[in-house]
């Protein structure tokens, strides 16, 4: 299996100045509305990963935590044990291969630890 | 025949992992261009070629699955939906490739294209919210909308209409009164063009008197400039100019001689093609809508879904002729003077409230069908919405491709009677019913298939829903219609294919669907994630009927994507909890 990972994209596609794979560049058409939290790669110019991982902030916003609310808005009991599970598995066995350890800029690792902390408490707190 | 449709999943990964359909220095034309030969032959000869491209993308490497991926968002684009976050995907299509035939710059430069609808954003009480709640916040301003807004269904983006200031979807422009010339007064026209069936494929534009017409949405009653006669409708009413952009009927384009149309960008334009007087709206309404129309004895045989039905209509013709008069693009006169907001009532007011009514009195009871879907996910059917509920309308869709029996009757509906039902036998299994929903059916299946089913007897009801899910990228017409009842055609012989399998459906592709997502999601293109996305928020939206089984897969792949950000500081976090959680018992 590829290594589908934040470390790959620092190192195969920053470290050599490639193109972000689904980054959207400045040469492309202009979205509408615009996303606030997304910016467009410049292109031939140096690139540190913060272009992917904003654009990666932006399609969790618009899909992945709509469609988690939903399953939590229909079925709590369902999306706690789901979370729960998985991230006991998580602890138990190791992550996923496709996913990683790596050094993040400090102002993502709070921001990212902050957003998973509150998928695990928020819910807890409910019952 | 079924020896040859096992080939094609294999051929079309083993093609796809090998040649490289984005074009560059070295690449052999003659390569891409036999590659497309077969690729079209596939598609226009097997209908449900899209499962073979499903199954490249959930089974296959990256590169295959990046091109499979591509040619879905070409082919089937409102199957697939658009992206709106990361880069667009390439177009797959050899003309597109080499720039011959049609003209491609108006698509190569709009990826990001929107097809919005008018739509209700229903607020419910807090106990009742089984809807998303982030699907009512607007793109634009991030509040939410409730009541009136725009959808676009193919990236589920939702915005206020004043939040609307699309360049491609506004329009003002000042015209003079007709009787005084100096006077000058402003009109505002907001809509949306309807995008093309195909991605490489230019949308149909009707010429006439150097006008160039190109089928839209509109946001606010407009009157035909032609007939000077409103467009009602909720959904493509219209033909609107490029480039002088009034609108008009398509029968008035069609047949119009030359004489009857204002040539292009003539200056013919005044109040005369804004104003109508009120009599004259409502008898245009009655008879636009002379079918929709009962008795009250009537009105008490109708069932809850054709209530729902026409209430969502007429709800949404109110909303905009509202927005007609608040934006200019239609003046309504009568005795008292020209009237920009309030006008008299007419029948459109009261088919609303009555609706509006007999919807919420609690006395329709919904179809067994039906019935089981609000159950499962704990809806009062006096605060539902049925043609504004992404998860139901999914689940219409699976019922209409499904087989049904017709030797079953359906229970009696009605509350007034004092029905005694027998305990129900369970029907003998019959070797000529499918028991997998089907690819292609006939529009006159998917009419009857509401009737028994649903319990929408009514064919305006039935005709309403079926355009309603149509233009809402549920099914295509296999010819590719942008329109799914054509006017004097032959409707019934219309067959109708659906596109990428439904979370709900009785098939064994929805695993293919799953799979194909947990796919997209662990790739490392942000393009590929995107278009998982959009397949797991369009296709695979969180419904009660979904079993747990399947609501957990998916969950678990959106938290492996999320959680692969993740640092190994946080795996201690979660070690640290889990001893939390177990000495806390």
């Amino acid at each position: 299996m590829q290594d589908d990972n934040l470390a790959v994209i620092l190192r195969d596609f920053v470290a050599k100045q490639q193109v972000l794979p689904g980054v959207r560049s400045a040469t492309d058409a202009l979205p509408w509305p615009s996303v606030h939290d997304s910016r467009p790669a410049l292109s031939g110019s140096m690139n540190n990963g913060g272009d992917y991982v904003a654009s990666r902030r932006a399609l969790l916003q618009h899909y992945g935590l709509r469609w988690l609310l939903t399953l939590h808005n229909r079925n709590k009991q369902l999306y706690a044990e789901t979370l729960y599970d998985f991230c006991n598995e998580a602890a138990q066995n190791g992550l996923p291969p496709e996913t990683m350890s790596s050094r993040m800029q400090n102002e993502d690792f709070r921001n990212v630890r902050s957003r998973s902390t509150h998928l695990i408490f928020s819910d807890f707190q409910l019952h | 025949m079924y020896y040859l449709a096992s080939l094609i999943t294999p051929l079309l990964s083993a093609v796809l992992e090998t040649i490289d359909l984005v074009p560059r220095p070295d690449t052999r034309l003659e390569a891409l261009h036999r590659f497309y030969q077969l690729l079209n032959t596939i598609v226009n000869a097997k209908v449900d070629s899209y499962l073979n491209l499903l199954e490249v993308i959930a089974y296959h490497t990256g590169q295959a699955r990046y091109a499979a991926v591509s040619i879905l968002a070409t082919f089937w684009p409102k199957a697939v939906g658009h992206v709106v976050v990361s880069k667009p995907l390439p177009i797959t299509s050899y003309s597109h490739l080499t720039g011959v035939g049609t003209k491609f710059e108006w698509l190569s430069d709009r990826p990001y294209t929107h097809q919005f609808v008018p739509w209700y954003f229903h607020n419910r009480s807090a106990s009742q919210q089984c809807e998303d709640i982030s699907l009512q916040n607007c793109r634009c301003c991030s509040n939410t909308i409730s009541g009136f807004g725009l959808l676009c269904p193919f990236c589920m983006s939702a915005i206020h209409l004043d939040c609307y200031d699309y360049q491609e979807g506004s329009h003002m422009f000042q015209y003079a009164m007709a009787n005084d010339s100096s006077r000058q007064k402003i009109t505002m026209h907001r809509f949306s063009y309807v995008s093309p069936s195909r991605r490489d494929s230019k949308p149909e534009i009707i010429s006439n008197q150097r006008h160039s017409f190109r089928l839209v949405n509109l946001f606010g009653l407009s009157l035909c400039f032609i007939c000077r006669s409103p467009l009602w409708g909720c959904i493509a009413q219209g033909y609107k100019c490029s480039s002088c952009h009034h609108v008009a009927h398509l029968e008035c384009i069609t047949n119009s001689t030359a004489t009857d149309i204002p040539s292009c960008n003539s200056n013919y334009f005044d109040s005369c093609h804004v104003s109508i007087d009120w009599s004259v709206l409502r008898s245009s309404f009655v008879n636009h809508y002379r079918g929709s129309f009962f008795s009250e004895e009537e009105l008490q045989k109708r069932t809850y879904e054709e209530i729902s039905v026409f209430y969502a209509v007429f709800w949404t013709q109110l909303q905009l002729l509202i927005n007609g008069l608040a934006l200019g693009s239609i003046v309504v006169s009568s005795r008292f003077g020209y009237h920009t907001s309030d006008i008299n009532e007419f029948e459109l007011h009261y088919v609303v409230r009555i609706y509006e009514a007999r919807l919420t009195c609690g006395q329709l009871i919904p179809s067994p069908i039906l019935n089981e879907y609000l159950q499962e996910n704990h809806v009062i059917t006096t605060q539902h919405l049925m043609m504004f509920d992404w998860s139901n309308l999914l689940y219409i869709s699976t019922v209409i491709k499904s087989p049904y029996n017709v030797d079953k009757p359906s229970p009696a509906i009605s509350s007034d009677l004092l029905n005694v039902y027998r305990p129900e036998v369970p029907p003998k299994p019959s070797p000529d019913i499918a028991s997998q929903s089907f690819e292609v059916v006939p529009l006159s299946y998917m009419r009857d298939s509401l009737g028994y089913q649903l319990c929408i007897y009514t064919d305006v009801a039935a005709r309403f829903l079926l355009s309603h899910l149509h233009h809402l990228g549920f099914f295509n017409r296999l010819d590719s219609g942008a329109i799914l009842f054509q006017r004097g055609g032959q409707d019934e012989h219309i067959h109708c294919n659906f596109p990428i399998p439904l979370g709900l459906d009785l098939s064994t592709d929805v695993e293919t669907l799953v799979s194909a997502v947990e796919a997209c999601l662990s790739d490392l293109d942000l393009s590929i994630n995107e278009v998982g996305f959009l397949l797991l928020v369009r296709k695979l939206y969180p419904d009660g009927m979904m079993s747990e089984y399947a609501l957990q897969r998916l969950a678990r792949g959106i938290l492996s994507w999320i959680i692969s950000e993740v640092s190994s500081l946080e795996l201690a976090c979660f070690s640290s909890l889990d001893q939390f959680f177990c000495h806390a018992g």
